[in-house]
């Protein structure tokens, strides 16, 4: 569904970070991005969106399909309601209004968000934004969610609602990439990882191959996984 | 300590200027500007000189004391800025000395700042007052100085009001007390040497015990802070661009005002129109944003007063339209590049249509009201219907022709 090759990418001409990062990402696919602090995560996921300052490579999305982006700063416009935001999303999507209204419904409800749908979001907490922007996106019913960090910030049962959600998206067909470092979460929700270090890729598949590749028991967590190679990159 | 208070002052102040001129160059058409400004100054210099040898009536009437308010008024458009960030308190509330210094070189960069403005306004000002009040050039001298101890008190105080006095009726208690004692005090003053002088002392320790007083003791971050970054947005609210909405934003127990059910302000509910209803709630909503439109829209009829008599007055009405169209245009590409709305992918033809209707909608009354005062102006009740009329006519017709070629969807927004 969705074919990403890059070449380069960074946010500077002379110094690009990305170098020779490629993936695909199928239908029905949860895959975990992972990697450490300054891996280049974010940047991937900017250069997908297409809001990196430089990029050389293709960013193939299938034709028709829908993108829906979670950031992991939770953006939002001071000056308009929730739900001016929730029907400003659903414009971009040209989603009527009969099917947008009970799901953003739904959404508010889970997230405990029922009752400051008519409030400036500029008197909500972080995680109070972060729900608002889960609910923006998942009210789309999009093809494919790009989430960066999508944990940080929420309270044990949004973290529980949102895992149900990606579950109930993941049935419907919808593929997932997400941007974590929540690994224990991270290690039973996706079906593949793709773990990046200094800007490259050190390893794709499941936690299985990942086991196989660091010569690691069957139990092996994917954190100790994933440190284990990082000390094999590094050396 | 000091070296790295000013490193830091320096770079902020750099930054500033930085973020103002990405600021303008996104939203100012260069060409059509220097169109405007090059004839707007010299039309400006034509109408001074003309004033300077036929002083209207107008400005010998009011006297001096009508004078020196016009001067007392000029004390507020100043500003004292203590640069002091909000993501200050991550970092340096635990080191106040540094801030404190912060504090201290903007104090002496605003007091610079401050001086040098009003001076050039005074010496745009001081011909007139010669002329009409026969003043020498000694007392001139003297009223000067008497003008910048008056802007520097008030500006000071200001500020020291703003931080330290919560109650609204006592601080502008205050500030009247200190303009009318220095406008009814004006002529003695510059009359007689020795009062001159002690005012001068008086005024010269009292700016400098304020200035100590307004340099940061580790208290009222918070508001100090928060004043800071709404003097920082200034001008660039004046280009109406919003420039770095994201980011921290102090708790405010405003209510949600203009339609506060979220109900949609249109009928038609397209998507350009619930696009444009967006628009138009986050423009009216937000206060900074909407009040230089007003002050703009006084100002430019305020001059077609003045000029009502002259031919150039037709310049300055033409103008009038194509800067109403131009700043409300302006504003609609600051909400399209905000970080939120660039969240989504926006068709083109879904935009453009919103920018045009917004565009419309928002400037129609403003140039209604501006071609109803200028057609009275001229050519009486007569004038008002032709001129409404051709105003909202000719705007239409610069929506078309120049809104057209604006770009909705590739412009970048400044970060």
């Amino acid at each position: 569904m969705l074919q990403v090759h890059i070449d380069s990418a960074g946010y500077q001409q002379k110094e690009l970070y990305l170098k020779n990062i490629s993936f695909i990402i199928n239908p029905g696919e949860i895959v975990g991005l992972i990697g450490a602090n300054g891996a280049g995560k974010s940047t991937t996921i900017k250069s997908i969106i297409g809001t990196i300052e430089h990029f050389h490579g293709s960013i193939e999305l299938e034709d028709g399909k829908q993108l829906a982006y979670i950031p992991e700063e939770p953006i939002l416009y001071d000056r308009l309601t929730l739900w001016e935001h929730l029907r400003l999303a659903a414009t971009s999507y040209e989603m009527s209004q009969d099917i947008w209204e009970p799901r953003a419904k739904d959404l508010l409800k889970k997230f405990s968000l029922t009752g400051k749908e008519h409030e400036l979001p500029i008197h909500f907490s972080k995680g109070m934004r972060q729900k608002t922007l889960i609910c923006l996106s998942f009210m789309t019913e999009a093809d494919i969610y790009i989430i960066d960090e999508p944990f940080i910030g929420l309270d044990p049962i949004a973290t529980k609602h949102l895992i149900n959600l990606i579950y109930q998206e993941k049935e419907r067909g919808a593929a997932l990439l997400m941007s974590t470092h929540v690994l224990d979460s991270a290690e039973k929700l996706c079906d593949r990882f793709i773990l990046l270090n200094e800007g490259h890729t050190v390893f794709q598949g499941a936690l299985q191959e990942l086991r196989t590749e660091t010569s690691q028991p069957d139990d092996t967590s994917l954190l100790d996984c994933f440190y284990e190679l990082l000390e094999e990159d590094s050396s | 300590m000091n070296k790295t208070a000013r490193t830091l002052f320096f770079k902020r102040l750099q930054s500033d200027y930085q973020n103002l001129w990405k600021a303008s160059k996104l939203v100012l058409d260069w060409t059509l500007f220097i169109y405007l400004l090059i004839p707007g100054i010299a039309i400006g210099v034509f109408f001074y000189m003309e004033w300077l040898e036929d002083i209207p009536f107008i400005l010998n009437l009011i006297g001096w004391n009508g004078w020196m308010i016009l001067l007392g008024i000029s004390f507020f458009l100043h500003n004292i800025r203590l640069f002091t960030y909000l993501a200050d308190q991550l970092f340096l509330s635990r080191n106040i000395p540094l801030l404190r210094r912060i504090s201290q070189s903007g104090i002496i960069y605003s007091i610079c700042i401050m001086l040098f403005t009003a001076t050039l306004l005074f010496l745009v000002i001081v011909p007139f007052l010669s002329k009409i009040f026969s003043l020498s050039l000694l007392s001139s001298g003297y009223l000067w100085v008497y003008y910048l101890s008056g802007v520097s008190l008030i500006t000071l105080w200001k500020k020291y009001a703003q931080i330290h006095i919560s109650s609204f009726i006592l601080s502008t208690l205050s500030y009247i007390t200190v303009l009318a004692l220095w406008i009814s005090l004006s002529q003695v003053i510059i009359s007689y040497f020795l009062l001159w002088i002690l005012w001068v002392i008086i005024s010269f320790i009292t700016i400098i015990i304020l200035a100590n007083k307004l340099s940061y003791n580790g208290m009222h971050f918070l508001k100090i802070a928060e004043m800071d970054e709404h003097a920082r947005g200034i001008l660039v609210n004046l280009l109406l661009t919003n420039v770095k909405q994201q980011g921290y934003k102090l708790p405010s127990s405003k209510p949600v005002w203009l339609w506060k059910n979220s109900q949609v302000m249109f009928q038609k509910q397209s998507s350009a129109m619930i696009f444009t209803d967006a628009y138009f709630k986050s423009f009216f909503r937000n206060l900074p944003v909407l009040m230089p439109l007003v002050q703009l829209t006084a100002l430019l009829i305020a001059v077609l007063i003045l000029s009502a008599p002259y031919w150039t007055s037709y310049l300055f009405w033409l103008a009038s339209i194509y800067i109403i169209v131009d700043i409300t245009k302006n504003g609609w590409l600051g909400f399209r590049f905000n970080s939120f709305i660039e969240l989504f992918s926006w068709k083109e033809p879904m935009l453009r249509s919103s920018l045009e209707t917004s565009v419309l909608r928002l400037s129609s009354p403003i140039l209604l009201v501006i071609g109803l005062l200028f057609g009275f102006l001229k050519f009486g009740l007569l004038g008002m219907l032709i001129f409404s009329i051709i105003s909202v006519l000719l705007g239409i017709g610069l929506i078309y022709w120049h809104i057209r070629y604006v770009p909705v969807n590739k412009i970048k927004s400044i970060e």
